[in-house]
């Protein structure tokens, strides 16, 4: 802590020297919050020892640029004001967060380099992130009629900038660059790369770059508003055997103009008002293969969306609309999903059971019997290479597999359903027609003669989702009428 | 259950999944025929013709080598990732197996298709016998990933031109094989 004589001391080097109060309080170490948030000429009033002509009010102080000054607080407010009321934004507290061009930086080691030449031994200053937090905080709550807080979801971003910024960067670096990083001539540069130059530069030097004390323009500031991702998780049925999981491209084009994936996100998109989403899911099936039962689980990242508020409650009215676009998915248990529960939809997905029928076909003919004694096997263990028809985008390699169990229902002399519960990542086709012989054992060479798959369906994925304690508490929201 | 079982494609798998294109004669050979298995995502599977004499004369087989010099084995082809990575590269001329038959003849089986070799049948070191028991399946002897401009089907025999083909050829008794014709014309 700088004692009382050294902060008169910093009072009177920094006294002509264009600095504004608060960095006036700044340099002299003062961490108190509820004095920043003072107004100019209170804080004056405050600190007797400053005379009104060692403290001024500058516009464009050269520590930080303005800043800190209470009509600029105003100024940055009314941009943070216009931004939010062109957007569509619902948000019950903020955050603001600023970001500082280097010019902060070099100024900033100027003084403290100049301070400790004079004698101060021990400049411990003030952050300017943390002053600017207790100067503008208040402000912005003020203006913006909510709360300021740590672990709000709405974040206020201001970016810096200065006209000045490229120009003492590269006078600043060139001292240190080496022959060959002159001949590239950068103009950008790290947050790293500038303070390990401020640590190593002079405060000749510094000056040399900065100029001489004056009154710094050219403060400009950028307006970003985020809020953090919002998860959207449910379940899905498809049943169209044309409805590909995820939009179809072939060498740039789109083979179908739709997908599982666009039908859910579309929709939500529209009611969260956000630009992008990312879709997941427990598993993938195939274009014609159909999902039955309770649905395959999916999770849906919502990125900065804007309508927060209604959606919790409203989950199953975007079900509704979602259901009511398209008979060729379904979607049930649509709920918002907190940040923390989100992986459960991954975890373990090797281990998870999933459930299939299959419609298969024996030109040569098959009777209860065959189909008796197959199924009598119980559970098999397969070794699957990489099917040929997934080749050209996966890596050749043995895969193990588990088929639980077997089950079949004869249709015809040549027809027959067969149920079969596997391990998740068992390539249904190809043990039924054995893929050439590259999944063993297959109902090909366990039937002994051709078998060919016709058609697949998914009857159960059995992972747990929503998450039990999710589902409970979003039942007493649901209407009688929801899904299954 | 609620569908129409009879509204699905009945076509065996190969045929819905593959075209087929022959080269005929291959490596010189009279009569040493290849079917190339064309799947739409441009994988081949490379098989004897099932006229070959092979086929069309049961002949039993006492050897299949892929060894093709001290340093090349069609076998030993490790393979890493989604671009097979270390792949071996093959053009249509490369030798991929040797095979010997018991009654002295022997025969050169080559790609016939550009690209990576993704993989050489190691079931035909323990069951030679698969080559003439499964030609057009089982039996393949090598798959290979062709080239993404490789207009395999455009250079490579039609079904149909193919039999022309054996048609006119001079010397060899020609048997139409046991295994499944394919009808549609691809």
């Amino acid at each position: 802590m700088t004692n009382d004589s050294e902060e008169e001391r910093i009072s009177n080097l920094l006294a002509n020297k264009h600095i504004c109060t608060r960095c006036l309080l700044r340099f002299r170490g003062l961490r108190d919050a509820d004095v920043y948030c003072l107004k100019n000429d209170e804080i004056l009033l405050q600190f007797k020892s400053f005379s009104p002509k060692k403290a001024t009010t500058v516009r464009g102080c050269f520590s930080c640029f303005g800043i800190l000054d209470d009509s600029m607080a105003q100024e940055h407010a009314d941009a943070i004001m216009k931004a939010i009321d062109e957007s569509k934004f619902e948000f019950a507290d903020f955050l603001g967060q600023l970001s500082l061009c280097p010019s902060f930086a070099i100024h900033q080691k100027l003084i403290e380099l100049f301070l400790a030449a004079e004698g101060i031994a021990d400049v411990r200053t003030t952050p300017m992130k943390q002053a600017w937090k207790w100067t503008c905080g208040p402000i912005l709550e003020e203006r913006l009629g909510k709360l300021y807080s740590m672990d709000s979801r709405f974040n206020v971003h201001i970016q810096t900038q200065t006209d000045s910024a490229n120009e003492l960067c590269v006078r600043l670096m060139s001292l240190f660059e080496t022959a060959k990083a002159k001949r590239i001539r950068r103009t950008t540069f790290t947050q790293a790369e500038v303070n390990g130059a401020l640590s190593r530069v002079s405060l000749e030097k510094l000056i040399e770059i900065c100029g001489p004390w004056r009154p710094l323009v050219g403060l400009d500031i950028v307006v970003t508003l985020l809020h953090e991702p919002i998860f959207i998780g449910g379940r899905y049925n498809k049943l169209s055997r044309t409805l590909p999981q995820s939009p179809w491209l072939v060498d740039g084009e789109r083979r179908r103009d739709s997908s599982v994936e666009e039908l859910i996100s579309v929709p939500i998109r529209e009611w969260l008002h956000c630009t992008a989403t990312t879709f997941s899911s427990s598993g993938r099936e195939d274009v014609d293969v159909r999902t039955l039962g309770r649905g395959r689980p999916f999770l849906i990242e919502c990125l900065n969306p804007q309508l927060v508020n209604s959606i919790a409650a409203n989950t199953h009215r975007i079900e509704e609309t979602i259901n009511s676009r398209t008979s060729e998915i379904r979607v049930s248990y649509l709920t918002v999903i907190p940040k923390d529960k989100t992986d459960t939809i991954k975890i373990g997905e090797e281990d998870k059971t999933k459930t299939y029928r299959a419609l298969c076909y024996c030109p040569a003919g098959i009777d209860d019997g065959e189909l008796a004694r197959l199924c009598a096997i119980g559970t098999l263990d397969l070794i699957q290479k990489t099917p040929v028809r997934v080749l050209h985008r996966r890596p050749l390699l043995d895969r193990r597999r588990t088929i639980f169990s077997m089950n079949y229902q004869l249709v015809d002399e040549r027809h027959f359903y067969m149920e079969l519960k596997t391990q998740a990542g068992t390539y249904i086709k190809e043990f039924v027609h054995g893929d050439l012989g590259r999944t063993t054992p297959n109902v090909t060479d366990l039937l002994g003669k051709e078998t060919d798959i016709l058609s697949l369906d998914v009857l159960e994925v059995d992972v747990e989702w929503p998450p039990a304690c999710l589902l409970a508490a979003d039942k007493a929201v649901m209407t009688s009428d929801d899904s299954p | 259950m609620d569908e129409d079982i009879h509204s699905f494609s009945h076509e065996p798998y190969i045929e819905r999944y593959y075209q087929r294109r022959y080269s005929a004669d291959v490596g010189g050979q009279v009569g040493n025929d290849h079917c190339i298995l064309y799947h739409s995502n441009k994988v081949c599977v490379v098989t004897i013709s099932r006229l070959h004499p092979i086929v069309t004369e049961k002949k039993e087989i006492s050897k299949v080598d892929f060894k093709i010099t001290e340093k090349l084995n069609r076998t030993i082809n490790s393979i890493s990732g989604k671009k097979k990575k270390g792949a071996q590269k093959l053009n249509g001329k490369s030798p991929i197996c040797k095979v010997d038959c018991s009654d002295g003849t022997s025969y050169n089986l080559y790609a016939c298709v550009r690209g990576l070799l993704i993989e050489a049948n190691e079931r035909l070191l323990e069951t030679p016998q698969l080559l003439q028991q499964c030609p057009n399946a089982e039996g393949y002897f090598c798959i290979i990933m062709a080239k993404l401009n490789e207009d395999v089907l455009g250079t490579l025999m039609t079904e149909e031109a193919y039999l022309e083909f054996v048609k006119s050829r001079p010397s060899q008794p020609v048997q139409e094989g046991t295994n499944a014709t394919p009808t549609a014309e691809t």
